[in-house]
């Protein structure tokens, strides 16, 4: 009876411990900031400090605008899409995982053609920035964040 | 008949069980051909010797069923109560489970060597430059790029 009960604790255990990357794989939640970084007076919108903290000792700019906040759960091998200001179309595929990194395809679209795409290995709960594409006031700023459940 | 004192009973079992020479085999076979009491002497170890592996092989059983089994030591006053041990396996499990959890935390303390928040395997701006930056306090990862 004790012997059983040991060996079952024991193999749920090692279930639990080998299904964890099964697991994590499952979900990839992804968010992304659309950021206008412009110059100007200065001015941070609330809830990007922390992403502005980082781009603003780098860059010339001063003023910091969301645009657009999208968190998406996306399974492996599924794209998000998010429509970005310039007609133009961002598109993130979550590819698995590689240790603790979540394997992202970022591709954005300009009238329908690519005009980037990048595989970057995000580190699981991180971010990371693409900048560079025109706005009308400065350039957007692109902010994604992978988390794997 | 006549006793005859030539060969001790010893050498005659030693005989009868193929324990002597060769040559001491050869002079005691034809030693019994002429000595009746010899041979009557050979005859009855000869007889004896069944008796006495089956005597033995009998004993032997005895002794294996008459003893307990060999099985492990189990003193119940000296094992952990149940319960200390159904709290023990678990504890063991919850344990594995925090490992199983440690390697899917963002601990910054867990990282001996500070790594970018993210890897860039490629880029394909078609035509446009590009940069990619690591900043010096939190290792974020930009990847800038010009549109043409």
């Amino acid at each position: 009876m004790y012997n059983g009960l040991k060996i079952t604790i024991s193999f749920l255990s090692l279930i639990c411990f080998f299904s964890m990357p099964v697991l994590a794989e499952s979900v990839y939640q992804t968010r992304v900031k659309v950021i206008q970084a412009s110059k100007g007076p200065a001015h941070v919108d609330t809830g990007i400090q922390d992403v502005v903290s980082e781009i603003r000792p780098v860059f010339k700019y001063t003023r910091f605008k969301v645009l657009k906040e999208k968190s998406m759960s996306l399974s492996k091998g599924r794209d998000g899409r998010l429509h970005l200001p310039g007609n133009r179309t961002l598109v993130i595929v979550p590819e698995g995982m590689k240790g603790n990194r979540i394997q992202y395809h970022i591709r954005i679209d300009a009238k329908g053609k690519p005009v980037f795409q990048t595989g970057v290995m995000l580190r699981n709960n991180s971010s990371v920035t693409i900048g560079g594409p025109r706005a009308s006031k400065g350039v957007l700023l692109l902010n994604i964040r992978g988390s794997a459940h | 008949m006549t006793p005859c004192n030539t060969y001790t009973e010893e050498f005659i079992s030693r005989f009868v069980d193929n324990e002597v020479s060769s040559l001491q085999h050869a002079d005691f076979v034809s030693h019994m051909a002429l000595c009746q009491s010899c041979t009557s002497k050979e005859a009855r170890f000869r007889q004896m010797a069944p008796t006495f592996e089956a005597h033995v092989a009998a004993q032997t059983l005895m002794i294996k069923t008459t003893l307990p089994p060999i099985s492990p030591v189990k003193n119940p006053t000296t094992r952990p109560k149940g319960r200390v041990h159904k709290l023990a396996s678990l504890g063991t499990a919850a344990l594995i489970f925090a490992v199983a959890l440690l390697p899917w935390t963002d601990d910054p303390g867990l990282d001996q060597i500070p790594e970018p928040s993210a890897i860039v395997n490629s880029v394909d701006t078609y035509g446009s430059s590009v940069m990619i930056i690591e900043t010096a306090n939190t290792q974020h990862t930009i990847i800038w790029f010009s549109e043409t």
